[in-house]
């Protein structure tokens, strides 16, 4: 019997560097964490002295933009990520909780500055909420007072690094029906 | 060097209330006059009427721990001439009362919610006496230099849901 298909089945070596070119394999989940990484809207929540560097990062200077975060939403519920930037006071903490709530899914926080880290400054004051991750649960802790607009870019990077490494849509799916 | 405030003249002041006890103009050269709280609604409204002391830069409250009294005071302006008067008022730490003028000067309002916010004198006439700064559940006055601070419980509690999310 003839070995039907062998000519046609042999890739050879200049096409086989077209298609290293052209063809992509992955997983869908590595794509899905991809596309999460790669499109970051934050929320503009800025309370104090760490808004204005944040504000300085979306400058053209420095550009946050090319890295996925083309808009600022002022409404969390078109918002992927909150960047808290500056003091929460315990008065400001629930209505901060709130705007969190509102955020749909997958979404993510940067603490951004030494206030929201541990209290910062004012971390013996008593209006002062020490440490935003007493009530949020944090993804990446940017220390300064105030991080430059470049410790910002490299807070939201690492935040990608660290989507990209998020669990898998089946292992999540298996955990929530457990 | 900047020129020297105007000093107000304060016969017509004198002669009007004489239980006004006029100090010394004090290290920025600010007239001053301390005053009992009785006479201080009395006096802000002669100032403002009669003798045209239009603005109010500044309403702050004061401790004075040593000698057992809380206290305002007022800086009153007048824009007409560039006159500035300083008005003292002592009340007794056990009860603080003083009376509100909020209805002469409408900046007043906020400037006494914040006095009694952060120290706890009350203003008998003011229409809206409540916390302006701290949480309206607050206990304790901060500002004060024998407050303590105590445990607070949080807001609200430890958010997990993202945890959730993928």
């Amino acid at each position: 019997m003839q070995r039907s298909g062998d000519a046609a089945e042999r890739i050879d070596a200049a096409e086989s560097r077209e298609l290293e070119r052209n063809v992509l394999v992955t997983s869908i989940d590595a794509a899905y964490n991809w596309a999460k990484s790669a499109s970051l809207w934050p929320l503009t929540f800025a309370t104090a002295c760490c808004g204005i560097e944040m504000i300085s990062v979306t400058t053209p200077r420095y550009d946050l933009a090319r890295f996925g975060s083309e808009v600022f939403r002022a409404t969390p519920r078109q918002a992927d990520l909150m960047i808290t930037a500056g003091t929460i006071t315990k008065k400001m903490a629930p209505a901060m909780v709130t705007l969190f709530e509102q955020m749909p899914e997958p979404k993510y926080v940067i603490a951004m500055g030494n206030c929201v880290i541990q209290g910062g400054i004012f971390k013996n004051c008593y209006s002062v909420l020490d440490g935003v991750d007493q009530v949020l649960p944090v993804d990446i802790y940017l220390p300064g007072c105030p991080p430059r607009p470049e410790a910002l870019m490299d807070a939201l990077l690492k935040l990608k690094a660290k989507i990209r490494r998020d669990e898998s849509i089946l292992t999540r799916q298996r955990r929530l029906r457990r | 060097m900047t020129a020297p405030l105007p000093s107000p003249s304060t016969d017509g002041l004198r002669a009007r209330f004489p239980a006004v006890g006029l100090a010394v103009a004090d290290a920025a050269g600010i007239t001053t006059l301390d005053l009992p709280a009785a006479i201080l609604v009395d006096l802000v409204t002669y100032l403002r009427d009669d003798e045209g002391y239009n603005y109010v830069p500044s309403i702050g409250a004061v401790d004075y721990i040593e000698t057992g009294e809380l206290g305002m005071l007022y800086h009153l302006y007048r824009t007409a001439d560039r006159c500035r008067l300083a008005l003292r008022v002592r009340v007794p730490r056990e009860a603080p009362v003083i009376p509100s003028i909020a209805h002469l000067y409408a900046c007043a309002n906020w400037n006494e919610r914040e006095a009694f916010d952060l120290m706890g004198i009350v203003f008998s006439g003011h229409p809206d006496l409540r916390r302006l700064l701290l949480p309206e559940d607050w206990v304790g006055f901060p500002l004060r230099k024998d407050y303590v601070q105590e445990p607070v419980d949080l807001p609200c509690a430890f958010h997990d849901q993202k945890r959730t999310s993928v």
